[in-house]
């Protein structure tokens, strides 16, 4: 079997020489896999037509919408660009899902 | 005089420049003398009278006006050579490293310098963020340049040597004022924009002072004390330190003094100029006063929490109020509070005459201001004061009156009032309260309104507000009422309920054995205003005796049910059924109380879910506190008629009691020697993440707790259940079973930051013990009791304990002030729209939905919105499961 990418999680002593794993070598790409986390909420990427109705709805202009920023591992795994407008649906403790929306900016 | 309305757009901050100080000045300041031999001041000093009027009734030398009219005027002060201010050191020394030495450009390639300052301009008013760090982006960039991309010149490092020296290394070594002014000049307005300055208010040559403001008199009075002597203002003083220096270097250059004297001199102008503009600089001395304080000059006066910002913009001191200590009345409403009459007789309410009350004023005015009630000033229509204390002939004054007069009348009962008590930490520590006047000095609170407000009356002192419009009085009586807080919003509980001997009071009132002769149900019912008929008699003979249940009963709605267990449902007395013989589920069907106590779960403070959390949530919060005063002076009624007190004998361990525990101890004891035999051979296995002594500790800790409890409780099972300091710990009045335990049988382990007592001692806590001895007692188990009293050695051992407590409070407020000062900085103007969302006052969303749910907690059972349960319960009063 090829496992390109791995995790490895490994209780009480980190004794790596014992099992014969080199960590150094190669930095474990995680980042992939991060939207498959169940800590990570549901991001989409709007289209333009969504985003002018969902402003249109909270009345707001973008950049009145809470930020994310382009480098963040979510947003570029969606392929965000600044000016784009991601909704995140989480789950809610109170409510079951909510939704909120986030204003792609540079950085 | 016609006065064209302007509106004020918004505020820009910029820097002073050397023209903007000449122009607005009324007089070039010259001299450092200030007040002639005759002790008038002197033209062309700093109290020049050209800077505005000091005493009432002159006239401004500028304006013309008199005291209360004239604004005060600045003066200004050319000084001999320029100096820096303190307070740019930052941006100077910013802009020495991002220019060039030689062009003074900036050290960024011109096509660079055009696309970044078109990005600039379009990034600045929608995205200011981004536009800053941009600017950063730049600036850094810039001070990276070893070569200027315009003139090619090798650049040098400037070295910022506090507080405020620039030496440019390898090049000309200290740079001087005037020559970074110079070359701060140079720096073309076109460059300073993608640096983030506005060259059109800020330009960077500005930074240099060579012109000092004279600031006007009026911001830095003199004062004349008893002795007729001057006291001159910090500023002032500070000021003539300047000129004087300033005076100084003029003379050197002047007469050509050799370079060092200048340089001393100029070092010695700037130094002044620098502390006066702040004196809590690090790393140079601070200018003192003859007597040794320290001066306050400007920077002092706005930093802090008695600066200009927070001690006079955002707090301030206002009229109409009052401090006193606070004690309790249970006679009162929760609604009210306690006035004295000295306090009503100086705090004041307007009141307008009308023709429907002016019966009522003219008794006021009548009064003076000297009776209760009367009233201490009226206003007449033309708005001129009277003060009543001076008004000869009351009756004449009191028959004059008309509608349209203004009195201003003593506080009477019935008023609102706001009412504080500081930490002000959530809305429920400032309420509003109806006045009742009474004899004596203190403020008096009903013992329920305790919890919101965190008082006891152990020394307290509360503050009290008049409103003094009707708007402020109807929005204070709408939304600021005691009872529109009984319900609280951080769990939707009554945080105002039973406390204490209303909890104690409810117990003994609802208890199965209390059974009431027709006398004692007459005088409870009375003491409520209780109007209706007496319910049927529960035992008809040989007596008519009544249960306290029926009585409470009275008190609750008709159509009220409720099921649920109260804290006396545990253990062997625990009721699961409503056939349960412990009488430890309360039942209550159709308004009636079937079975159960009343305990801290049924009508306690901060207890959701209650009867009493229910009966406010469903009947409504006046219903609630109405409900609250009557039943609190029922329980308080019945608690007074049976007598309830504590005493020595009643935490006096039972002899057998004591022998059970004795054994607990010991047995815990040779557990713990175990234990360290264990570990002293190597066989103690340790808890993972833990070294082997901690664990060791973890282990000792716990046999010792739980020897602790045991011993307790086999004490506690001895104990009669009408002992009443066992009845408060059950009912969850007061106490617990870790104080019964504490008070009777053993103190138990004293920690120190959750260990056992060593830390800060080295082997061994007291000379009594050998070093490195673990034994419990060496290490801060207290074995006795504080009936039995403690041994020297385990008071040395608890005072240590107690005195962690004291520190962590203080340490404790100062840090939870502080995060509630920026709590509410950030959160204060944020709204929920009529969308539900959460949005800042510039129009940013915050929450999409408020709580996500848009459900307001103070209505809900915990947090919930819908609580089937209750439903059920209320509806059809029984409940599926228990
Ligand atoms: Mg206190
Ligand atoms: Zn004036
Ligand atoms: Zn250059």
């Amino acid at each position: 079997m090829k496992i390109p990418n791995a995790m490895l999680i490994i209780c009480y002593k980190n004794n790596y020489s014992r099992l014969g794993y080199s960590l150094s070598s190669k930095r474990v790409r995680v980042e992939e896999k991060i939207l498959e986390h169940e800590l990570v909420p549901k991001h989409e990427l709007l289209t333009k037509e969504e985003a002018i109705r969902v402003l249109r709805e909270l009345g707001v202009r973008p950049e009145q919408l809470p930020w994310i920023r382009a480098s963040d591992p979510v947003a570029k795994l969606l392929n965000a660009k600044p000016g784009d407008i991601i909704r995140v649906i989480r789950k809610s403790p109170t409510a079951g899902t909510s939704i909120a929306y986030r204003f792609v900016v540079v950085g | 005089m016609v006065e064209s309305e302007k509106v004020v757009k918004g505020v820009k901050f910029g820097i002073l420049s050397p023209e903007m100080i000449r122009k607005m000045s009324v007089t070039a300041v010259v001299t450092p003398e200030v007040y002639d031999e005759n002790g008038i001041p002197i033209e062309g000093g700093v109290m020049d009278p050209r800077l505005g009027v000091i005493e009432p009734g002159q006239r401004c030398a500028t304006c013309g006006n008199t005291l209360a009219q004239c604004p005060g005027h600045f003066g200004h002060l050319e000084l001999a050579k320029p100096v820096i201010h303190i307070g740019f050191v930052r941006h100077i020394f910013m802009l020495l490293k991002a220019t060039c030495h030689s062009c003074n450009r900036v050290k960024i390639p011109e096509d660079d310098v055009i696309k970044y300052r078109d990005l600039y301009r379009r990034l600045k008013d929608r995205w200011p963020q981004l536009a800053n760090s941009l600017v950063e982006f730049i600036r850094q960039k810039a001070s990276k340049a070893l070569e200027c991309p315009h003139c090619k010149a090798r650049q040098f490092k400037i070295r910022l040597e506090k507080p405020a020296t620039f030496i440019e290394e390898g090049g000309r070594g200290k740079l001087y004022p005037d020559v970074i002014k110079q070359w701060l000049s140079n720096i073309p307005s076109s460059d300073l924009e993608v640096l983030g300055l506005d060259p059109e208010t800020a330009r960077p040559e500005w930074m240099i002072i060579n012109v000092l403001p004279i600031p006007p008199i009026a911001v830095r009075p003199s004062i004349v004390l008893e002795t007729g002597m001057r006291a001159e203002d910090d500023l002032t003083h500070k000021l003539v330190d300047i000129i004087r220096a300033n005076e100084k270097l003029k003379e050197a250059l002047n007469s050509g003094a050799p370079e060092i004297i200048v340089e001393d001199l100029w070092d010695l102008l700037q130094y002044h100029v620098m502390t006066y503009i702040d004196n809590e600089l690090p790393g140079i001395p601070v200018a003192k006063r003859r007597s040794g304080m320290p001066l306050k000059t400007l920077s002092q006066r706005l930093k802090g929490k008695e600066g200009r910002f927070r001690g006079n913009l955002s707090g301030k001191r206002v009229d109409y109020s009052a401090r006193t200590v606070i004690s309790p009345d249970p006679n009162l409403d929760i609604n009210e509070v306690g006035v004295p009459y000295e306090v009503a007789m100086t705090l004041t309410v307007p009141e307008y005459v009308t023709p429907w009350n002016i019966d009522k004023m003219r008794e006021y005015v009548l009064n003076g201001p000297y009776k209760w009630p009367g009233a201490n000033y009226v206003i007449d229509p033309a708005g001129r004061r009277l003060d009543l204390r001076y008004v000869k002939d009351l009756k004449a004054l009191a028959e004059s009156l008309k509608p349209g007069y203004i009195i201003e009348r003593h506080l009477v009962n019935g008023d609102i009032v706001l009412f504080n008590r500081q930490p002000s930490l959530h809305k429920m520590s400032i309420m509003a309260h109806r006045v009742r006047v009474l004899p004596g000095k203190t403020f008096r609170l009903h013992l329920a309104v305790c919890p919101p407000y965190n008082a006891d009356f152990d020394g307290d002192e509360m503050n009290l507000h008049v409103p003094q419009t009707v708007e402020a009085r109807a929005e204070a009586e709408e939304l600021l009422l005691v009872e529109e807080h009984i319900l609280t919003p951080r769990y939707g509980g009554p945080i105002i309920g039973g406390i204490q001997d209303y909890i104690s009071g409810g117990y003994l009132l609802t208890l199965k054995s209390t059974l009431l002769t027709k006398d004692q149900v007459s005088d409870l019912l009375a003491t409520i205003d209780y109007s209706g008929e007496i319910p049927e008699p529960a035992i008809m003979s040989p007596v008519e005796a009544w249960t306290g249940k029926q009585i409470f009963s009275l008190l609750i709605p008709e159509d009220f049910n409720f099921i649920g267990e109260t804290r006396l449902s545990s253990g062997n007395l625990k009721c699961t059924s409503e056939e349960c013989f412990w009488d430890t589920l309360l039942i209550v069907k159709k308004g009636k109380v079937l079975a159960g106590v009343i305990d801290k779960t049924v009508i306690g403070s901060q207890q959701p879910k209650s009867l009493m959390h229910y009966l406010i949530s469903e009947k409504g919060v006046r219903f609630g506190a109405d409900f609250m005063n009557k039943a609190f002076k029922l329980f308080l009624r019945y608690i007074e008629m049976v007598g309830f007190t504590m005493t020595l004998d009643d935490i006096k361990p039972d002899e057998k009691a004591l022998e059970e525990a004795e054994k607990v101890i010991k047995d815990s004891y040779s557990e713990v020697h175990k234990l360290i035999e264990m570990f002293r051979t190597g066989q103690l296995e340790p808890v993972p993440g833990r070294t082997l002594s901690e664990t060791l500790e973890i282990r000792i800790l716990d046999v010792l707790a739980r020897a602790r409890d045991d011993a307790g409780s086999a004490s506690i099972r001895y104990m009669s259940l009408m002992n009443p300091t066992y009845i408060m710990a059950r009912t969850g009045a007061r106490g617990g079973n870790l104080n019964i335990t504490q008070m009777s049988v053993v103190l138990g382990q004293q920690s120190v930051r959750g260990e056992r007592i060593w830390r800060g001692f080295r082997g061994r806590v007291l000379p009594h013990f050998k070093y490195g001895d673990l034994s419990p007692e060496a290490r801060g188990f207290v074995q006795s009791s504080f009936y039995k009293g403690l041994s020297p050695l385990e008071v040395f051992f608890h005072s240590a304990g107690g005195r962690e407590g004291l520190v962590d409070t203080a340490v404790r407020t100062s840090q939870s002030g502080y995060m509630q000062r920026r709590l509410i900085n950030a959160l204060q103007d944020l709204y929920v729209e009529y969308d539900m969302s959460v949005r800042s006052s510039y129009g940013e969303l915050v929450q999409f939905r408020y709580g996500e749910d848009s459900v307001n907690p103070k209505k809900t059972a915990f947090g919930k919105a819908v609580d089937i349960e209750r439903i059920i319960v209320k509806n059809i009063g029984w409940r599926m499961s228990l």
